[in-house]
């Protein structure tokens, strides 16, 4: 099942006006017509708590697919029966972005990766890269794919009797590079993951974040298509994921390069994928724009990773005390999450609720954030009014683009 | 001890050193390759074929498990085929190199396996062949652990050379045993113990200093 907006939607839209809204609309349902951002049909059921979800995403030009997914499953034999490590993925990665897959340990992640550079051959599906099905092709065609798939590592996976530069000279090697011209490559590379100093070290006389970058370099030694990167930050101090991570945004920005990334962890996302897929038990529950999966998670599971970058837990205490405030209104209370994103984030909204309708807020816990430049926030709030004035309310702040999720007292 | 018993030691040295070296070559040439075979059929392995595995398996354990003694009378006949002879130094030659040979596979066997399949990987996605993942990576990686293994066949090839007496090969343990024992002189039994003592010292720490030279890791 697809991920429309409907366009009834059109004014509702809190960060743009009706035209920019059929512009958007208009990119979105060409890709759409190329199978974009497919997922399953249970992962679009809106919680009962959804009074109203935001407009469906605006997402960035519409690029033509790089990787195209369909079908794919995986199965591994197991000593308890066979592991299904994938199933009916259907996936489009587009040329020039970072495509981020999220999940817990075990969902598939890997193994979705690896099937993009056949590293692990689909039980089920098809593989396309450029339109190319890869599962077709000869061993020594597939070869020459696999030198324009860079691929890196959490382990680094770098040769200990090599140094740095004949590490990131070995991929030309291999691609059989005359020798002068694999030198100057070298010293390229090591210039832009800014390692020219370390060139003659080995690994084992490196840190952790220059072993990463060692590998980002020998990964784009033969100029790839798309970089691959396995749980790349998952072994790295929060400091040096933070520069390897601007490391990978910059390599994105200045060669247009591809990224696909898997990752357990939120962070990573938030700071340099553009779109990002939630994996579980090797499906896929829930894509779309980084912006809009933050901002408007439908998934539980998004929401619990999500909770790791932004704390939108009430404190207890809070949340017990004013549980038997609202309990006290009865029927004239209620507690409120309401999510908001573009401009209503800067709107001064419970001033206006209070002084449209005769409905009193009290602010219980908030967030305002900011992904890919668009600022979103969460506020948690009780509500004291009459049945109707709440509805309204409601009403009113849904036409501003804000999404209301009854939370239970 | 004389200048005749002290020009025997010597030349039985050259004699050791020579049966030694020879198969200690041969078998490296041999089980080099049969070691590299034994990781890259094995079951999940870059040319897996476990029906050839399982079989050079069996017959390097087979090799392995002769006593050297008994390999070296039973091959007599091969050996005769081989070095036109069954008696003397080169002949020795024969028995000791079948002998390394498993032994080598085996240890470079258990060095390659060593290697982090996380390189193999690394080098698959990088678009290598099997035959560039064997050069690039599980032979250099390897390399210390194969020098090992190749110093702990020359420290054994030189107690086996000592049985090399048994079809006339010579060397030092021959003497030891013939001159030694038989003839009862101690003082060459002495000095070809010190000699064999100083001998593998000297292989085992140059094989030691080397290994942890070629050790990046
Ligand atoms: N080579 C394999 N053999 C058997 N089972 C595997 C293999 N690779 C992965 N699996 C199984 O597939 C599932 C997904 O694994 P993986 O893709 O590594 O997950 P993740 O990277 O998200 O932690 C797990 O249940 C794992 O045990
Ligand atoms: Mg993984």
């Amino acid at each position: 099942m697809l991920t429309a907006t409907p366009a009834s939607q059109a004014g509702s839209r809190p960060d743009g006006g009706f035209l920019r809204f059929c512009h958007e609309a208009l990119a979105r349902y060409g890709e759409l017509a190329q199978g974009d951002l497919v997922t399953h049909a249970a992962a679009h059921d809106a919680p009962a708590t959804d009074i109203l979800r935001f407009p469906a995403p605006a997402t960035p030009t519409a690029a033509p697919a790089l990787f195209r997914l369909q079908g794919v499953g995986k199965t591994f034999p197991g000593k308890h029966g066979t592991v299904t490590a994938l199933d009916g993925i259907d996936l489009d990665i587009r040329e020039g972005e970072v495509f981020g897959v999220i999940g817990r340990s075990g969902a598939g992640k890997s193994t979705l990766l690896r099937v993009l550079n056949l590293l692990e051959r689909p039980s089920a599906g098809s593989v396309l890269l450029d339109g190319e099905e890869l599962t077709a092709l000869p061993a020594p065609a597939l070869r020459a794919v696999r030198r324009r798939i860079g691929m890196i590592f959490q382990h680094f996976n770098l040769l200990a009797s090599r140094t740095v530069a004949d590490n990131i000279a070995l991929p030309l090697e291999l691609a059989g590079v005359p020798r002068a011209r694999v030198s100057a490559r070298v010293d390229e590379l090591l210039e832009l993951v800014g390692l020219t100093a370390q060139r003659d070290r080995y690994p084992a006389q490196i840190s952790g974040g220059q072993k990463q970058r060692v590998g980002i370099a020998r990964a784009l030694a033969n100029e790839p298509r798309v970089l691959l990167c396995d749980e790349a930050t998952s072994a790295l101090d929060p400091e040096t994921t933070q520069s390897i991570l601007e490391l990978l945004a910059d390599i994105n920005r200045r060669l247009n390069l591809t990224i696909v990334l898997i990752t357990h962890q939120m962070q990573v996302i938030k700071a340099v994928a553009h779109r990002v897929a939630v994996l579980e038990d090797g499906r896929i529950v829930e894509a779309g724009d980084v912006a809009d999966v933050f901002t408007a998670p439908r998934e539980t599971l998004t929401r619990t990773l999500l909770r790791e970058v932004i704390g939108d837990d009430i404190p207890p205490g809070v949340h017990e005390r004013v549980a038997a405030l609202a309990r006290g209104w009865g029927s004239r209370g209620a507690l409120w999450r309401l999510s908001l994103r573009g401009e209503a984030v800067d709107a001064p909204l419970l001033a206006e609720l209070s002084s449209l309708f005769s409905v009193r807020a009290h602010l219980l816990h908030g967030y305002i954030d900011e992904v890919r430049g668009v600022p979103f926030g969460s506020l948690v709030a009780a509500l004291h009014g009459s049945e109707a004035d709440l509805a309204d309310a409601a009403a009113w702040l849904t036409t501003r683009g804000v999404r209301i999720e009854e939370i239970a007292a | 001890m004389s200048p005749e018993m002290l020009d025997l030691l010597g030349q039985s040295l050259v004699e050791t050193l020579w049966m030694v070296g020879i198969s200690g070559l041969v078998g490296t040439l041999f089980g080099l390759p049969l070691g590299i075979l034994l990781v890259i059929t094995d079951r999940g392995a870059l040319l897996q074929n476990v029906a050839f595995n399982r079989v050079l398996g069996a017959v390097a354990n087979a090799v392995r498990s002769t006593p050297f003694i008994i390999l070296l009378v039973a091959i007599i006949p091969f050996t005769r085929w081989v070095a036109g002879t069954s008696i003397g130094t080169t002949a020795a030659i024969v028995p000791l190199s079948i002998a390394a040979t498993p032994f080598i596979a085996r240890l470079v066997e258990a060095a390659l396996r060593e290697v982090d399949r996380g390189l193999i990987e690394a080098l698959l996605a990088m678009g290598a062949t099997p035959g560039q993942i064997v050069r690039k990576v599980l032979l250099p990686e390897a390399l210390p652990g194969i020098v090992s293994a190749l110093t702990i066949t020359i420290v054994s090839l030189i107690g086996h050379s000592a049985m090399a007496g048994a079809v006339g090969g010579g060397g030092l343990g021959d003497l030891g045993i013939r001159y030694g024992y038989q003839r009862f002189l101690p003082e060459v039994m002495a000095a070809v113990v010190v000699v064999l003592i100083l001998l593998v010292q000297a292989i085992q720490s140059a094989g030691d200093r080397l290994a942890r030279r070629l050790d990046h890791r």
